[in-house]
């Protein structure tokens, strides 16, 4: 069974990418994760009050889905709507929040508000309740990105028919970095990213009448973007 | 289309280092849960931990306490087995919530590099240490991870992505997650009574339990257990709350009846999440009401063994296929009134009942849920 990449995007290194275009670039310098989501966030006109009570991998995953433009879409049913994400970290950057607040017994301050947050599924939590993702939801960690796992386990759930359109990618958040590619992927071409009028960068993808075909090597290549 | 089996496993919890000896405390209705201030100083909690003082292994200083903990375990089941467990036919999932937690905090084991808290970084050392062809996949899916696993491995199975996997499912308990669960006022302040009316939370555990699974029997063996299927679902509701309705866990366990081609008719007896809580246990209530399970004889196995996260749905499982293979029923420790709208049958005592399948159920925190079951034949 084939399945097409429909949409993809790329937030890193203060940039963010849709289907391989470059839609905003923060300008100031040094900005902190936090800041530069907020603007992300401002720029994009989103409305979602809850986005300020995430912690920072959920928004940075809520963001990436939002850019995807996944949520008008009525062509499936709530159950037929999967996420498999992988990320180098899990939650980490989060369960060191929760580590400092009980390191110290005389200062003793555990918050649910943020122990909460450290599952590095509850992004996923976050984004099905966002688009109504009642299907097939899967956290994978790895070291570091493993398109073939990903597309592998994402086209088996496809074929087993599982799933009918899914949100797939890698959200990585640690001390130091970000860096999200996502991606949707449905069984039908209509809505999928017609390439062949689009950047150079899709020269080296294997394409099916102008359309990306999910697979590793495609996967891989994206991902590198 | 390949099935898949369960060849072998090896559990190690509260009540023991061997499949055997958890198996015979359960029979015998010994609950591992003791009040505990080892994680929550000056307020004791009942907790459900393995005894370091036993270790039926020796110790390696290179690896982490869940480290350790999952080498003896994985290398417990492949000695009953006779696979090739380095060959690009064998795969290893890994599932956890937190790994190597404890290295946050533990400041005396620096020998060991903070960088091993990353689950990626422990899988491949894990790899390391079996010399795996490949980098174990590891699911950190909350609660439902253990479950999830062998749900993931019975599909690429039955596609013949591999012959074998291994399914090591692990979570210690640690001031990080103590703390958290209480903080949530999720902890019970005694044993924890699934579905009872007094029920006020959980009963921390922790374990490692290993599932072999494969493409074909074990030949030797009379009995044989095989994942029929199973099915994974969102509530898209709350991230930290169960749904209310029930309606995830519903969808999960219909679309497990419907790729077994079974119903709730067919069931013999449903191993429940059944944590404790007040809104875990009302929750999986409804969706058996909903799916006409509330007649099937139900336990909860976390007042024996606590709530042991990303091993949970691995050790349950186990559990259950021994105690299906034994034709048993056991008594669900804790229960003694009915505590949900829908009253479910619980079982009150051990009892004997011929048994075909069995359902596992399993809920976690970001609305996730799975429901799998599993078929006994007998040759």
């Amino acid at each position: 069974m084939k399945t097409f990449v429909q949409h993809f995007v790329h937030i890193h290194a203060q940039k963010v990418f849709i289907d391989g275009v470059l839609r905003y670039e923060e300008t100031a310098t040094a900005l902190d994760f936090a800041a530069f989501i907020r603007n992300v966030y401002k720029y994009f006109e989103m409305q979602y009050p809850k986005f300020y009570k995430m912690d920072d991998l959920s928004k940075l995953a809520f963001v990436g889905a939002e850019l995807l433009n996944v949520k008008e879409s009525t062509l499936y049913k709530s159950e037929d709507k999967g996420i498999v994400l992988m990320n180098r970290s899990s939650s980490l950057y989060t369960d060191a929040l929760h580590q400092a607040s009980i390191a110290d017994k005389s200062d003793y301050f555990p918050s649910p508000a943020v122990f909460v947050y450290t599952l590095p599924n509850i992004a996923i939590g976050e984004l099905c309740i966002r688009h109504q993702i009642s299907g097939e939801n899967y956290f994978f960690v790895q070291s570091k990105f493993n398109a073939a796992m990903l597309t592998n386990y994402v086209a088996l759930l496809f074929r087993q028919r599982h799933v009918q359109q899914c949100i797939c990618g890698w959200v990585e958040l640690n001390s130091n970095n970000f860096e999200l590619f996502l991606y949707t992927v449905e069984q039908k071409s209509e809505n999928a990213v017609k390439s062949a009028h689009k950047s150079p960068i899709f020269a080296s993808l294997s394409l099916e009448g102008n359309h990306i075909l999910n697979d590793t090597d495609n996967i891989e290549k994206l991902y590198k973007l | 289309m390949k099935s898949a089996y369960i060849i072998a496993h090896h559990l190690i919890s509260a009540l023991g280092f061997t499949s055997k000896k958890n198996v015979e405390q359960l029979m015998a209705n010994q609950s591992g849960i003791r009040l505990s201030d080892r994680y929550s100083k000056g307020l004791e909690l009942p907790l459900a931990l393995i005894d370091k003082t036993a270790f039926p292994f020796e110790y390696k200083k290179e690896y982490t306490y869940l480290e350790n903990l999952m080498i003896h375990s994985m290398e417990e089941s492949l000695h009953q087995a006779t696979f090739d467990y380095k060959s690009e036919r064998c795969l290893c999932i890994i599932s956890t919530t937190k790994g190597n937690i404890d290295l946050l905090s533990n400041e005396k084991e620096l020998d060991i590099p903070k960088e091993r808290s990353g689950l990626g970084n422990m899988a491949e050392v894990i790899q390391k240490y079996f010399q795996f062809y490949h980098v174990p996949m590891v699911i950190s899916n909350a609660c439902i991870s253990g479950s999830m696993s062998v749900i993931t491995a019975q599909r690429m199975i039955q596609e013949d992505m591999y012959d074998h996997i291994i399914v090591c499912g692990g979570d210690i308990a640690s001031e990080f997650v103590v703390a958290g669960f209480n903080c949530l006022k999720a902890m019970s302040h005694q044993a924890c009574k699934p579905f009872d009316a007094h029920r006020n939370g959980i009963s921390m555990g922790e374990a490692v339990a290993t599932v072999l699974m494969s493409h074909e029997k074990m030949p030797s063996e009379k009995i044989s257990f095989e994942i029929l299927g199973g099915a994974i679902s969102n509530d898209a509701n709350h991230i930290s709350g169960p749904s209310r309705t029930g309606e995830g866990l519903t969808l999960a366990i219909q679309k497990t009846f419907e790729m077994t081609a079974l119903n709730a008719s067919d069931i013999d007896y449903v191993s429940a999440h059944g944590t404790a809580t007040l809104y875990n246990d009302e929750m999986e209530s409804m969706a058996m009401y909903r799916t006409a399970l509330d007649k099937v004889p139900v336990n909860s196995f976390k007042g024996y063994i606590g709530h042991t996260l990303g091993a949970a749905g691995v050790i349950e499982i186990v559990m259950g296929i021994e105690c299906m293979r034994a034709n048993m029923l056991i008594k669900s420790l804790g229960y003694e009134e009915n505590g949900v709208e829908h009253p479910l049958h619980i079982i009150q005592e051990n009892a004997t009942k011929a048994q075909t399948h069995f359902l596992k159920l399993s809920s976690g925190f970001g609305g996730c849920n799975a429901a799998l079951i599993i078929q006994k034949q007998e040759a």
